[in-house]
């Protein structure tokens, strides 16, 4: 008898993957407990599909799918519903800056992001997809998905901009 | 096709979101953003700079905090998250004797409870001082890191504590409550968590203190670098509250002031 392919442990993937989706769910949340909540329904779920997962070196963008899922979940189809993507958000976003960021005004920058925002946004750096997977993932227009991450990116600049202020990064001239 | 890439939105959407790597190089915006590149150094710049800029981004997000102990907790509760498919294989006469014994252990330890509360108000003590217990509700709060939010929540129809929460909070999060003790006083710690994030513990205690005031000062009675704590009474019950954070995170907790009549 062929034995089955390795299926990874539930204990190991939390074990090396609990703090990133932490991460995600918080970035997403913009709470602590709710965050935590989250990482609990997403192993819950990941328990219970786990053969589902048939690439190992597939988990962690698997969990972070349930993840967002269970987070969308949770907003209850609230989320898109009061922002159009031509509403104006015009901003002047400054040029960018290749200085380290602090995770903690990052924090700060990305939870003030609109939610249809933040959630794009964070596909796109948490997760790690191009613009096409994101439609496809939430079911938008392409032309939506890149205007609006787009337009997420430089709201994320313009409220990191005080902090490059106070930190002497204007004077590059 | 005589395009300004400044003034071209398609081409500035395409230069946020396309990167090499992610995005095929046949992808029908890849090989647009590609033709721009190849005759324009200036936007060729830019294109690096934002690279940069998404990559310095990615390493910070997956920088940020993460609780201590998340991993073994997240282990615990699916541990116990594996229970229910056991339990509804349970018979129905073990879940009976199951939920009198249930009964019997809450019975019980609501007596056990009574009957330390009450030896303790009628064991004569000496008074308190607030900084005493500022100090030593501060200590507690270091000291309980481990266990913070592993109580009982507080709401209808969860087994309530045996003191009140503070009428002169303001919370909009979670609190959950547990058994603890302040300077060998029995105490309810709540520990609360707000929606913002802000972390404190409520102590909750009847002991014998000369002079406190009504209601939470401004002003917390004892400040470390990283915890605010202030005592106060709401007859009869003695609170000690120990917030993380500065004076102004303490603040948060605190109701806002009613408007004079």
């Amino acid at each position: 008898m062929v034995p089955d392919r390795a299926s990874p442990n539930i204990e190991a993937l939390v074990q090396e993957h609990a703090a990133a989706v932490y991460r995600y769910a918080y970035y997403l949340s913009r709470d602590q407990t709710e965050a935590e909540d989250i990482v609990q329904d997403t192993f819950l779920r990941a328990t219970e599909k786990l053969d589902q997962l048939r690439r190992p070196e597939a988990a962690r963008s698997w969990l972070l799918t349930i993840a967002r899922n269970g987070f969308l979940k949770r907003q209850g189809g609230r989320e898109y519903t009061y922002l159009d993507d031509n509403d104006s958000l015009d901003i002047v976003a400054p040029e960018p800056t290749n200085e380290e960021i602090d995770t903690e005004q990052l924090s700060r920058a990305v939870h003030a992001l609109p939610e249809p925002f933040r959630v794009a946004l964070l596909m796109y750096y948490f997760e790690g997809l191009s613009y096409r997977e994101i439609a496809e993932q939430l079911e938008m227009p392409i032309g939506t998905v890149m205007s609006r991450l787009s337009r997420a990116k430089g709201l994320l600049r313009a409220n990191l901009r005080p902090v490059e202020l106070g930190s002497n990064h204007h004077d590059k001239e | 096709m005589n395009q300004q890439p400044e003034h071209n939105p398609e081409l500035e959407d395409i230069i946020e979101v396309c990167r090499p790597g992610r995005d095929l190089p046949d992808d029908p915006a890849m090989l647009l953003l590609a033709a721009h590149l190849a005759g324009d150094p200036e936007l060729e710049a830019r294109y690096e700079c934002r690279c940069a800029e998404d990559r310095a981004i990615s390493e910070a997000m997956q920088q940020a905090p993460v609780p201590a102990g998340l991993e073994a907790r997240v282990l615990a509760r699916l541990a116990e998250g594996s229970k229910p498919s056991a339990r509804r294989a349970v018979s129905a006469g073990a879940r009976t004797r199951r939920r009198f014994l249930r009964g019997l252990a809450a019975g019980a330890t609501s007596a056990a409870a009574a009957a330390g509360i009450l030896w303790w108000v009628f064991t004569p003590r000496e008074s308190l001082s607030l900084s005493q217990l500022a100090e030593a509700g501060t200590r507690k709060f270091h000291e309980e890191a481990g266990i913070f939010g592993s109580g009982t929540a507080l709401m209808p129809g969860n087994p309530q504590p045996p003191q009140p929460f503070s009428g002169e909070l303001r919370h909009d999060g979670r609190i959950l409550w547990r058994e603890s003790s302040l300077l060998d006083h029995p105490a309810v710690a709540f520990d609360i968590l707000n929606r913002s994030g802000e972390q404190g513990i409520l102590y909750a205690l009847q002991c014998p203190l000369d002079r406190a005031p009504g209601f939470p000062p401004r002003v917390p009675q004892s400040q470390t670098s990283n915890t605010c704590a202030a005592v106060w009474r709401e007859t009869p019950v003695t609170y000690v509250l120990v917030a993380a954070g500065n004076v102004r995170t303490y603040r948060r907790f605190l109701r806002p002031p009613e408007p004079i009549a």
